[in-house]
């Protein structure tokens, strides 16, 4: 049995726990204000809330439903279109009607949402901010003009209360405090606290497959995982995902791609990720994915994959309690093979702590910039003394069976002064260790062309002073 | 509270037919399509498909009572598959089942056998093997031929441009529930109530009046539910006949993207002629429409694109020829703009290759040969007045385009690999149906008798807030608060024979139709209230904001008071009423005739940042002036023409179809398949409304909006343009869309020179 709050009632179901909260949503309670378009989390129609307790209080996230499964949200709260109704339009709906800011009105109750559980979740509360949390959602209507005119509107509500916002000792009570959400939310925490306690711990067994966030399995086996005996990573999850440990840092195969796109720790050492983590799907499916689910679904274009390959991190890997570690970089084997063996799971990743004079750089070029796949994205991490190589890493996706380590531009470029001609080595060096093929991201002469290109930027972006983008571009 | 859409959809109370709820014993649909793009059926082995628990029936063309077609403009399509398929995800079984993820896993495990047969993707390959849909069309004005020895410049080239899937957020979905013997209500996603309805007849081989189309409203539709919402209702009513429940089918979203139509992908040969002075003198050009299967809507699409070959220029002597071509690809189908945007994209290709060879700067040559009131189009109707020119000078001076053509040049000369680029896109678009007959619309108005109003036309509501203009139109005969009126589902019990809400002219017809019966039941009521007020003449009485007026002075009587002594005095609080467009006729002996009620037009000054080293680019601002007469609703239309000139700018650069070398479409996911999203959205947009109050085509002089904005989005192909050429002007540039990133990079290394 799956026990959870919905709104503002406890529900609970018999269904299988690989049964889609869409499906339930709809279904099987009816509410029908959650919709399904796509099914593959690219559009954000069925966009809902889940709240989860942690540390005694209650971290909201925004999730697409149609790629969440019923036993994701076990002991969670979630909130739908509905749970968000009060007898008036609250403030944003209000503006949202005022500004024709939903035209067909289907990706409504998604977008809503997102702005709702920005409001939950934000650290910083801006304009930028709101847009960014809507990075998620497709609407096909109205270009987004008057979406982003609700924004400006829910910006100019907030107006000079900002820091009353961010500071608030209970975030929940000031946001229903201001009708921008309704009075049963702030009961939520202690429903949530009688839910939890009645819940046994939970242990993976034989024969079941992990999920790990579940973005692509969920896709890619969708009429089987109904069916699936699950165990869900995140329900045994640890305490702190993201952690120093003996001059590591060590983070956990659960860790969503937001835990580390807002990690502390790794925004002090890897400036990087804050910069270009946005980069990476949308905010909903990085609220969902994990660490784990992108390096075992060994997609050649993963870009956590990507990342992570050139700085030297260490898989943690367990078998029946057993422990031992791998490489990062002798991970992928071939298309889809990875040195995991049956019953085997990861379990985290240390990462050593990277030297003063580590730059890094990350960049991927796609159809369309956010949310969407690679054509080629490619990571670089490299150390100079008085310009001169003396360590560089380069990885690249979308141009192999694999994400690509490169280790032949590095092998050759270690010792090198940086200049334009280091650079066009480095980059040629790369083009020819890579076998991409033509698919519908673009054709084979296009992905040299364009990994070529995004090695030469990674030095016009870290090294402006010695390159000259006039010679090289 | 207001009950409006809108109102309902910011609470997710608004419903869709995927929403409703069904009786209970209602089954569900999944169709079995065609895995092969041209193939014999040898053999269908259905059996363990019918041996699934939960399965009820399996439906194919043996359960047609009456046609097995679909086919609106030509009969050419059927409905499931006799002995052959012509297109992958052509439909040849259904299968009805307790769920619908039973009919699906039931579907999957039916095994069909296929002879194939060679199959032809490329319009010129149909054409070249005579494989058409219908015959060639031209349209022409002046001798062409005469027109190439005036000219210093001829220039002739190629241009091609993509499908375009319509991605409305809706899938396809039908439901259809047996009443009484053959007496059956359809509740169809569709925009065409009557083609559903129609079409259903003779499939079922019963009248017209055996069927009731409902539609709520549509989750989106931008043409893909024109006439491709009717087979998937179809599949419902035939399942529904044969086993006497009710049947539902909502298509999932890969099942939607390969088995409907998209924009027409046309491939074009031009040949352009101009003067030193950049005057064009001649302009002659051949479109390939790809068609797909079987003609859907192509034949008409194919029209409009004779219709705007010139867009909003003028250009004395014009040959054009159009060829509707037959391949093995899914009907491709109305997509907002209608075959209007191909031809535009051709024209400003040629103009700007134009501006190359004769070293003129576009924008010269594109204001030199704007048209003019008198100039003659093509197909012989005249420019009714001075619009185009107005907006875009309008555009020129209120967004400063010198300066901002300055400042990129000036930013341009800095930046080595990131390039700023601008354009200016006018767009002309006739405003009425091409085929005459279907210019005509009805509206069913009630006042009860406690003074609220509900009026039903044809229109169907698809957020591009027709009912909002409707009630605003019967709002101004009263002299009410919106309030009081509510505009009802589009069904047709209430409107016959109603036209596709398409074509951007259903506010305008529709509206116009409501206004005549709103402005019958007024008149009855003036006339009550005379006596009631004692006054001789009605014409001293009149309505205003709700109170009765006599003599400009408001008396006692109030609305709701007049209607209830009038329904106590029995008179007529309902009225139907029949609109159609005045003046308008085609002949398509002679290809010549007054089209259109009006034209719509307007500029837009686009500017785009583009990274030459990445091939990406992001557009930065959008300034338009757009001629929209009065506006009924002024936040209404400023959402059709950002949201228009978003989907524009889509097919313009990151929405691409593709297939593989068999036919099977490879981009059926959104995952695949990108639209603009938030953040490739235009950072900026600044529209400027011109107002004029000219037009007495349209309700209290409004214009129509749908699709005119779309066409902004072509400017956005040429800003990347003009950024790519500033970074590398000997670029051998095939003028091919989308300009995705891809296109971008590789035409910049593209060149005579190594660069």
């Amino acid at each position: 049995m799956i026990k959870f709050i919905l709104n503002n009632v406890v529900t609970t179901t018999e269904k299988s726990e690989g049964y889609r909260v869409l499906d339930f949503i709809r279904h099987d309670l009816n509410l029908t204000g959650t919709k399904e378009s796509c099914r593959e989390g690219d559009c954000g129609a069925c966009l809902v809330l889940q709240g989860r307790l942690r540390n005694n209080q209650i971290y909201y996230r925004s999730v697409t439903s149609c790629l969440m499964l019923l036993g994701e949200i076990a002991d969670s709260h979630i909130i739908t279109i509905e749970g968000i109704n009060e007898n008036e339009l609250n403030p944003i709906q209000q503006s949202a009607v005022d500004q024709n800011a939903s035209q067909c009105g289907y990706c409504t109750p998604g977008i809503l949402l997102s702005i709702t559980g920005y409001l939950l979740t934000c650290k910083d509360f801006t304009y930028e901010g709101i847009i960014k949390a809507l990075d998620g959602n497709i609407c096909r209507c109205t270009g987004y003009a008057s979406i982003k005119r609700v924004a400006q509107d829910l910006v100019d509500y907030v107006g000079d209360r900002v820091d009353e916002l961010l500071n608030a000792e209970n975030r929940v009570a000031k946001l229903v405090e201001w009708k921008l959400l309704p009075g049963y939310m702030t009961e939520i925490k202690e429903k949530l606290i009688d839910l939890e306690a009645a819940l046994p711990p939970i242990k993976i067994m034989e024969g079941q497959r992990p999920v790990a966030g579940g973005t692509d399995l969920v896709v890619q086996r969708d009429e089987e995982v109904e069916d699936y005996d699950l165990y869900f990573v995140n329900r045994s999850q640890s305490k702190s995902k993201i952690k120093l440990e003996c001059g590591k840092i060590y983070i956990d195969a659960s860790a969503t791609v937001t835990d580390i796109y807002e990690s502390n720790i790794l925004k002090a050492y890897f400036p990087e990720i804050e910069r270009k983590f946005h980069l990476i799907s949308s905010t909903p499916i990085r609220n969902m994915a994990t660490l784990a689910g992108n390096f075992v679904n060994a997609s050649p274009i993963g870009d956590l994959s990507i990342f992570f390959l050139v700085l030297d991190a260490e898989l943690v890997l367990t078998l029946d309690g057993e422990e031992s570690t791998v490489l990062f970089k002798d991970f992928f084997i071939n298309y889809k093979i990875i040195a995991l063996q049956e019953g085997e799971l990861l379990k985290g990743m240390y990462i050593p702590l990277p030297s003063q004079n580590l730059k890094m750089n990350f960049e991927k070029v796609s159809k369309r910039e956010h949310l969407d796949i690679a054509s080629v994205n490619t990571a670089m991490a490299i150390e100079t003394e008085d310009n001169i190589i003396t360590k560089i890493e380069l990885a690249a996706g979308g141009v192999a069976a694999v994400p690509k380590y490169l280790p032949a531009a590095g092998a050759l470029a270690i010792g090198k002064t940086i200049n334009n001609k280091t650079v066009y080595e480095i980059a040629e060096s790369c083009v020819k260790e890579v076998t991409p093929i033509s698919d519908m991201r673009g054709s084979a002469e296009y992905k040299k062309t364009l990994l070529k290109n995004l090695v030469i930027a990674h030095f016009i972006e870290l090294f402006p002073e010695f390159v000259s983008a006039e010679e090289l571009v | 509270m207001r009950q409006d859409d809108i109102s309902l959809h910011v609470k997710g109370a608004s419903k869709f037919v995927g929403d409703l709820d069904v009786p209970a014993n209602t089954l569900y649909a999944n169709v079995l399509t065609s895995t092969v793009a041209n193939g014999i059926i040898i053999s269908i082995d259905y059996s363990a498909a019918e041996a699934c628990r939960g399965v009820h029936a399996i439906i194919t063309h043996k359960d047609i009572p009456g046609l097995n077609e679909i086919g609106n403009i030509i009969k050419d399509e059927e409905l499931f598959a006799v002995e052959q398929v012509h297109f992958i995800g052509m439909p040849i079984a259904a299968v009805i089942a307790e769920t619908d993820a039973i009919a699906r896993k039931a579907k999957n495990l039916i095994k069909v056998e296929y002879e194939e047969l060679p199959a032809i993707f490329d319009p010129r390959e149909a054409f070249a093997k005579n494989s058409l849909i219908a015959p060639p069309r031209i349209f022409s004005l002046g001798d062409v031929n005469a027109a190439w020895n005036e000219c210093d410049f001829v220039i002739e080239d190629k241009v091609e441009s993509g499908a375009q899937e319509h991605l409305y957020l809706e899938t396809q979905s039908a439901v259809t529930i047996p009443i009484e013997e053959r007496k059956f209500k359809v509740i169809s996603s569709t925009q065409s109530p009557t083609a559903v309805q129609k079409t259903i007849a003779w499939i079922l081989n019963i009248p017209m009046h055996m069927i009731e189309v409902e539609v709520l409203r549509l989750g989106g539709a931008f043409g893909g539910k024109e006439d491709q919402a009717t087979p998937w209702a179809a599949i419902t009513a035939v399942a529904a006949n044969k086993i006497k429940r009710p049947v539902k089918l909502v298509l999932k979203r890969g099942e939607d993207i390969r088995q409907t139509g998209k924009r027409h992908p046309y491939s074009s040969d031009y040949k352009i002629g101009l003067k030193k002075d950049g005057t064009i003198l001649g302009y002659e050009v051949t479109f390939y429409q790809n068609a797909g299967a079987s003609a859907d809507l192509s034949t008409a699409i194919l029209e409009r694109t004779l219709f705007h070959t010139t867009n909003s220029y003028f250009i004395p002597n014009v040959k054009a020829t159009a060829v509707s071509c037959k391949t093995n690809l899914t009907p491709n189908t109305a997509y907002r703009g209608f075959g209007g945007p191909q031809a535009m994209f051709v024209l400003q290709s040629a103009i700007d290759k134009a501006a190359d060879v004769t070293g003129l700067p576009v924008e010269d040559i594109q204001r030199k040969n704007l048209i003019k009131k008198n100039d003659t189009f093509p197909y012989g109707m005249r420019v009714m007045d001075n619009h185009a020119i107005a907006c875009w000078d309008r555009g020129v001076e209120l967004y400063h385009y010198g300066s901002i053509k300055k400042s990129a040049e000036k930013y341009n000369k800095i930046s080595h690999y990131i390039k700023k680029g601008v354009s200016i896109q006018p767009v002309c678009f006739g405003i009425s149906f091409t085929s005459t007959f279907l210019n005509q619309a009805s509206a069913l108005v009630h006042v009860y008798n406690d003074g609220s109003v509900l009026i039903s036309t044809g229109a169907v509501e698809m957020g591009q807030g027709v009912n909002e203009k409707i009630k605003r139109v019967a709002a101004n005969v009263f002299s009410l608060p919106m309030e009081m009126i509510k505009l009802d589902y589009t069904n047709t019990t209430r409107n016959a024979n109603t036209s596709p809400t398409a074509a951007s002219s259903g506010a305008d017809m529709n509206g116009n139709a409501a206004k005549l019966a709103c402005e019958e039941i007024a008149a009855r009521l003036l006339k009550f209230a005379g006596k009631k007020l004692s006054s001789a003449y009605e014409d001293e009485v009149s309505l205003k904001n709700g109170k009765v007026f006599l003599n400009e002075t408001e008396t006692e009587l109030t609305w709701k008071d007049l209607i209830l002594s009038a329904y106590f005095e029995r008179i007529n609080l309902s009225a139907h009423a029949h609109y159609s467009t005045p003046n308008i006729f085609f002949d398509k002996k002679t290809e010549k005739g007054n089209a259109f009620a009006y034209h719509v037009t307007g500029t837009a000054i686009t500017e785009v940042t583009v990274d030459c080293l990445r091939g990406t680019y992001q557009i930065d601002k959008v300034s338009i002036v757009h001629d929209y007469g009065v506006s009924l609703n002024e936040k209404i239309d400023l959402g059709q023409v950002e949201g228009a000139l978003a989907q524009g700018i889509g097919w313009m650069t990151m929405e691409e179809i593709l297939h593989n070398d068999k036919g099977r479409l490879t981009t059926d996911t959104l995952s695949a398949y990108k639209v603009p999203d938030i953040h490739s959205a235009p950072k900026e947009i600044n529209v400027d409304f011109y107002n004029n109050p000219e037009n007495s085509a349209g309700p209290f002089n409004s214009k129509a909006i749908g699709e005119p904005p779309f066409m902004y989005g072509i400017g956005t192909y040429f800003a990347i343009l003009n950024a790519m050429k500033s970074f590398n002007p000997k670029m051998d540039f095939i003028y091919k869309a989308p300009m995705t990133p891809e296109k971008v990079l590789m035409s910049l290394l593209k060149s005579g020179g190594e660069k």
